[in-house]
C-alpha cells in the first residue's frame, strides 16, 4: 500500500470494533470544540515517511474507551491507566498507518495531554487527513499530519539558526 | 544513558541565545500561579537511544521570543508562529542533545502543546534530568526523558498549574 491507499477512518473504526467492542459512526462535518475538558494522544512517525497521527476527544468519553480496553468501569480507571490506554490507543491506530504506507518508519512514545484548554499542533507538517466519528452522543477525531518540506526549506533560511554544539 | 549535565545547560543557552538574542540563566525550579499560559513543545528520540526532550515555556515568555524570532511584537504576533518558535527551539535542542548520544538516532517532528491548566505525558518513559532557566522575567525548564520497558512509573503533582513534562 501507499500514502494514497491508507485508509485512517477504516483503520480507527475497526481498532474500536476489534479492541474496545465500540462501533464508531462517522461524522460528514467536523465537530466543532466545546468547552468541556479534552484529551488528545499523538503518535509521531520518523523515518521514509514523517509525519503524525492525533487522536482528539472529549475527556469523558476517552475515559469510556480506556475503561473498554481494561475491561473496567470508566470510574475505576486510574490516572496512570488513563494515560497508558489513551497512549496505546494512539500506538495502535498509528501503527496500523504506518503498517498501510509501508516503508522504513518508527513510531515514537505518545504523547497524552489532558486539560479544558489547550490545542496541540505539530509545526512543520501539514493536515493530510482529518475524519471523525460519534458514538454515544460524543466526538472522536483522528487526524495524520505530514511533514511539510516548504516548512523546513522556509526555516532553513533564518539567518539566526546557531550550528549544532 | 549517562550524559553530562552541563551539555545540557550550554545547548539550551547556547540556542536560547542564539534564537532570541536574550540572555538566559540558571533558576530555581518553580511551579506556576496557575494563571499563566504555558506552552509545551516536544520532540522525539527513537534509534541507538530513545526518549524526548520538552521545552515547557511560560505562555507570556514564548510569545515575547517568538516576537524577537519573527520581528514582531508579543501582542501581535500569531499563535502558530509562537508554536513555530517553540517547535524550532525544541528542535534544535533535541538535534544538539541528540548529538551526544553514541550510535544513530532519529529526531521526530516537534508537537506543540499550547494552553493553561493541562498536563503533557509521555506514557512509557521517565525522566532522567530536568532544568529550569530564567529569561526576560520568565520561565522556561527543560526536561529529557528516557524509555522504560515494563514500568517506570512517577508521579507528578495533580494540582500543579504549571504543566509539568511528566513520564510513566
Amino acid at each position: 500500500m501507499s500514502i494514497d491507499d491508507a485508509d485512517i477512518g477504516a483503520t480507527t473504526h475497526a481498532i474500536w470494533s476489534s479492541v474496545l467492542g465500540i462501533e464508531l459512526s462517522p461524522l460528514s462535518d467536523m465537530p466543532t470544540e466545546g468547552a468541556e475538558p479534552a484529551s488528545t494522544a499523538c503518535i509521531l512517525i520518523s523515518g521514509d515517511w514523517e509525519g503524525a497521527v492525533m487522536l482528539q476527544s472529549n475527556t469523558e468519553v476517552a475515559r469510556v474507551f480506556v475503561a473498554k480496553m481494561f475491561e473496567s468501569e470508566p470510574a475505576d480507571v486510574s490516572p496512570d491507566d488513563f494515560d497508558d490506554g489513551l497512549g496505546e490507543l494512539a500506538n495502535l491506530v498509528g501503527g496500523n498507518f504506518k503498517n498501510q504506507i509501508g516503508g522504513l518508519s518508527a513510531l515514537s512514545l505518545p504523547t497524552v495531554v489532558h486539560g479544558r484548554e489547550h490545542i496541540l499542533r505539530v509545526p512543520q507538517s501539514k493536515l493530510l487527513t482529518q475524519v471523525a466519528f460519534e458514538t454515544e452522543g460524543r466526538h472522536l477525531t483522528v487526524s495524520v499530519f505530514e511533514r511539510d518540506r516548504g516548512g523546513a526549506a522556509k526555516r532553513a533560511a533564518r539567518p539566526q539558526d546557531p550550528a549544532p554544539t | 544513558m549517562n550524559f553530562d549535565e552541563t551539555d545540557l545547560l550550554e545547548i539550551t543557552e547556547n540556542i536560547w541565545s542564539s534564537l532570541f538574542g536574550l540572555p538566559i540563566e540558571l533558576a530555581p525550579d518553580t511551579s506556576s500561579d496557575g494563571h499563566e499560559t504555558w506552552v509545551t513543545a516536544c520532540v522525539q528520540i527513537s534509534g541507538s537511544w530513545e526518549g524526548a526532550v520538552i521545552v515547557q515555556c511560560e505562555g507570556s515568555l514564548a510569545r515575547r521570543s517568538a516576537a524577537l524570532m519573527f520581528d514582531s511584537t508579543p501582542e501581535t504576533i500569531a499563535s502558530d508562529e509562537v508554536n513555530d518558535a517553540m517547535g524550532e527551539l525544541v528542535n534544535m535542542v533535541g538535534g544538539n542533545f541528540k548529538s551526544l548520544i553514541a550510535g544513530t538516532c532519529g529526531l521526530s517532528l516537534p508537537a506543540v502543546v499550547e494552553g493553561r491548566d493541562y498536563s503533557v505525558k509521555v506514557p512509557g518513559s521517565h525522566p532522567i534530568k530536568r532544568v529550569a532557566f530564567a529569561s526576560d522575567g520568565g520561565v522556561l525548564t527543560v526536561t529529557v526523558l528516557e524509555r522504560v520497558e515494563g514500568g517506570g512509573r512517577t508521579t507528578h503533582p495533580p494540582h500543579s498549574h504549571a504543566p509539568r513534562a511528566a513520564s510513566r
